[in-house]
């Protein structure tokens, strides 16, 4: 069996890697009853300077456009 | 050597002052100009060799822009030893697909 | 308002590893919210803490945005090893326990399937680096003037090309072949896109990018198919790195839609 090692959380590659998972990646549960964080689109506005990973910000981009739902949940808060 | 990106060179700007050291200032500069110039001359040199091989050249043709682009690169390389960079300090990270243009 | 970290199994009315003390907001306590066979990791969020306008306030600021995602991911990681674990996307938030019941309900198949699909498993991420030996000079045979020197020139730049896609060729092969043999033991692989200079900000070019779903009685073998990797690896010039463990982020079968109906694939 492996030795368990946490995920390294300091240094630049390994927060590239968190963010391309935590933001790039994950489960969505779009619905009507889902605010989605003002969310990924605003919170890529604060990390455009952390990150320039221009696949990250590709598919953040659509993540914020492309989900029809989307309006729906903002206007439901 | 440095990255060769834009914000590097432009750092000694951000302040709003021009660093006060003006040889700092003078290699920034060159190294500006030299990076656009190069790329340029890759371009230049990239769309050169696409119509000779497009074959629609005559073999006068294709020895003049040779020697051109040949004196070209060799100039190229005289202004790098001038200010002391090499190639790889002259190449500008944009990540575009500048290689299929 | 909940802010929601990641899907579980249900450990049962009285069961579950005891949650981290602090979530996305050092001030917001982590809780556990039994729904349809899963559990919902989630903070609750206090009215005005999280909403458009206070997010609006500090989006700008790098640093506020940063702890987030961090925060966001030390929930997630906590919660490995105790129970099947779906990471959810970053900025998941409910208006509330209604809403977060009703979208559970209507996705339990699928989050049943998903849960099936990485329980006893854990995320590796393998990249591979390939730092390029300097490049023969290639001004060695320039100034040579004469007759034939214009087409000579030409002749160089086609052979230094040739030489360039045949490393490059090289270097898709190599990376290629890491991945087949890694996901080999894997149960899931996805090759993601390798991240550009300015973000790895490793010597060497990213040329592999993988995400690997091991289970954990083959992880042990897993590590040695990468052990063997790294020793056949050209002496000079190849890296490989390996980040983990990871919730599975890359295995969650990625947006469940209202009224998906299932069909976890390999990310």
């Amino acid at each position: 069996m492996a030795v368990a090692e946490p995920p390294r959380t300091s240094g630049d590659v390994a927060l590239a890697d968190l963010l391309d998972r935590a933001l790039g990646k994950g489960l969505v549960l779009w619905g009507e009853a889902v605010i989605s964080v003002a969310g990924v689109d605003l919170v890529y506005v604060g990390l455009k300077v952390l990150v320039a990973s221009t696949d990250t910000a590709e598919r953040m981009r659509r993540a914020g456009t492309s989900d029809p739902t989307r309006s729906v949940a903002l206007r439901d808060g | 050597m440095t990255e060769g990106t834009i914000p590097d060179l432009i750092g000694a700007f951000q302040d709003g002052r021009v660093a006060l050291d003006p040889e700092k200032v003078e290699q920034g500069l060159a190294k500006l100009v030299l990076m656009l110039v190069e790329t340029l001359r890759q371009l230049i040199e990239k769309q050169a060799i696409r119509r000779v091989e497009g074959g629609s050249l005559s073999d006068e043709e294709i020895e003049r822009l040779g020697l051109t682009l040949m004196r070209l690169e060799e100039k190229m390389a005289e202004l790098r030893a001038v200010f002391g960079l090499d190639e790889a300090d002259l190449t500008l990270r944009l990540d575009l697909p500048i290689e299929t243009l | 308002m909940l802010y929601a970290y990641a899907v579980t199994d249900d450990p049962g009315p009285e069961g579950g590893a005891p949650l981290p003390r602090s979530g996305i907001l050092p001030e917001l306590g982590v809780e556990r919210i039994r729904e349809s066979g899963v559990a919902v990791i989630a903070s609750p969020v206090p009215a005005g803490l999280l909403d458009a306008e206070a997010i609006a306030e500090r989006i700008n600021d790098p640093e506020w945005a940063r702890e987030r995602v961090l925060a966001h991911q030390a929930v997630v990681t906590a919660l490995l090893g105790t129970a099947a674990v779906l990471p959810l996307k970053f900025g998941t938030l409910f208006s509330g326990t209604a809403a977060l019941r009703a979208t559970i309900e209507t996705r339990r198949t699928a989050l049943a399937e998903a849960l099936d699909q990485v329980r006893g498993a854990r995320e590796w991420g393998v990249q591979l680096f390939v730092r390029q030996p300097p490049q023969a000079a290639p001004h060695a045979a320039a100034g040579r003037a004469g007759p034939g020197a214009g087409a000579a020139f030409f002749q160089r730049k086609r052979e230094a090309r040739a030489a360039e896609q045949a490393a490059a060729a090289a270097l898709d092969r190599l990376a290629a072949d890491s991945h087949a043999r890694l996901a080999r033991r894997a149960r899931a692989a996805v090759m993601n896109r390798p991240q550009p200079a300015a973000v790895h900000r490793r010597p060497g070019e990213m040329v592999l990018n993988g995400a690997y779903l091991v289970a954990e009685q083959d992880e042990a073998a897993w590590r040695e198919d990468l052990a063997a990797l790294e020793r056949e690896a050209p002496e000079t010039g190849a890296d490989y790195a390996l980040t983990g463990p990871w919730a599975p982020y890359n295995f969650t079968g990625g947006a469940l839609g209202a009224g998906a109906g299932g069909g976890v694939g390999s990310g």
